[in-house]
């Protein structure tokens, strides 16, 4: 009989606590629609792994072995990436590549993020992994958690996630604080010309070069980022291109989403590190949001015609989520303003620009280490 | 390893830095790609 309530003498409050949050992201996943790809498993991974003596983690537990196989060794977000790169249509950002900038100009939450994690006591490595979480992009966020901060991956991955499903109530208000309404009623172009097939191939072949000499330390990123989109863009690989879209994508997901979860044990999780990273999580998302915005607005004191600056906000990578609420807020201001093409290129730089700023730091951060 | 609040600001601005002139390399790349190979023939 003692052996059969071992289990429930070892529980303690921190697991009943897990259990509830666990059950909270199913709750959000399922109820409200938050990310439920990758908040229901993780949630189903926090209850799982926080079960006493539960034979999914430890000693050959399979999501113990998952996180081993797949997260140790980077290949799940590397993966991920290349369902991604064979996701994202990379034409509207062809079409206006100065959208470029503000993929750049939205990544200042990470640089924020960073500095205010070192005030609050944050090693260098522990503040650049939970920076990272402005990258506004799951994969990177667990790839340089991984790499810098591996007891800190759970609440990273959580605070990406969610405040990537938050994006459509984080965005607006910090949007509509820096900006007046004549501003989010200005225009766009909608005469774009067209890219050419030539130029989509070349485009991440290319890409991926320079990023890799400009930070070898991207090469993993955005060379399975680019491998997904050279996939789409060939047109002679389109069962492989559907394949990454689809299954690659799913079956990933649903292993990566378990086993970040199973890292969400009530002793490592249920600590103050964990509030405070889930608070400059959404720090981070409120600086890139503005970042963005303030980039636009300057630019706007030199270029004859307007950009408008909500734009600027695209410039985050949270896709395709961010310049969905972009276009809604412009079209609130005026039912006739389309600025989605722009948007979303500004949201597809943002992919590149988050990719590219992680691969600098890592480099950097390693680079200081020797 | 150096870890203190100045060194963080120096790679910080290092990498913000490189981000940019990351784009403005993908910029010139877009560009010339799109004076280059402007239509499908």
């Amino acid at each position: 009989m003692e052996v059969l309530l071992a289990s429930f003498q070892k529980f303690t409050l921190g697991n009943l606590v897990m259990f509830i949050l666990g059950g909270l992201l199913i709750y959000l996943a399922i109820k409200k629609d938050y990310e439920p790809m990758l908040l229901l498993p993780i949630g189903f991974g926090a209850i799982l792994s926080n079960i006493p003596m539960s034979s999914a983690i430890g000693e050959g537990g399979f999501l113990t072995i998952l996180y081993k196989a797949g997260i140790a060794t980077e290949l799940f977000p590397v993966l991920i990436f290349i369902a991604i790169g064979a996701m994202i249509d990379f034409g509207p950002l062809l079409q206006q590549p100065f959208m470029l900038f503000f993929g750049a100009a939205a990544q200042f939450g990470i640089f924020m993020t960073t500095l205010l994690a070192r005030f609050l006591g944050f090693s260098l490595k522990e503040a650049v992994s939970i920076g990272i979480i402005g990258a506004a992009d799951g994969p990177t966020s667990i790839y340089v958690a991984n790499l810098f901060a591996g007891e800190l991956i759970g609440p990273i991955t959580v605070a990406a996630y969610s405040y990537m499903s938050l994006v459509p109530l984080i965005q607006p208000p910090v949007i509509k604080a820096l900006t007046t309404a004549e501003e989010r009623r200005i225009g766009m172009d909608l005469n774009l010309h067209k890219v050419s097939k030539t130029t989509r191939i070349l485009f991440p072949i290319i890409v991926t070069a320079v990023a890799g000499l400009i930070a070898p330390m991207s090469v993993g990123l955005v060379g399975s980022l680019m491998f997904g989109n050279l996939i789409r863009e060939c047109g002679v690989l389109d069962k492989l291109s559907q394949a990454a879209q689809n299954e690659l994508s799913n079956l990933v997901t649903l292993l990566l989403g378990i086993t970040i979860g199973s890292t969400m044990v009530a002793e490592n999780f249920l600590t103050w590190k964990t509030l405070m990273i889930l608070l400059m999580g959404l720090f981070a998302f409120i600086f890139d949001t503005a970042g963005g915005v303030l980039f636009a607005k300057l630019l706007n004191l030199f270029l004859p015609r307007k950009i408008n600056p909500m734009i600027g906000a695209a410039g985050i990578s949270a896709f395709p989520m961010s310049a969905r609420v972009i276009q809604k807020l412009a079209q609130k201001e005026n039912p006739g303003n389309f600025v989605l093409m722009q948007a979303v290129g500004a949201n597809v730089a943002g992919q590149v620009g988050s990719i590219l700023a992680a691969g600098v730091l890592i480099y950097l951060v390693n680079a200081l280490a020797l | 390893m150096s870890d203190n609040i100045l060194t963080t600001l120096r790679i910080l601005l290092q990498s913000l830095g490189v981000t940019f002139l990351g784009m403005i390399v993908f910029y010139t790349v877009i560009k010339l790609l799109v004076k280059y190979f402007p239509e499908d023939k």
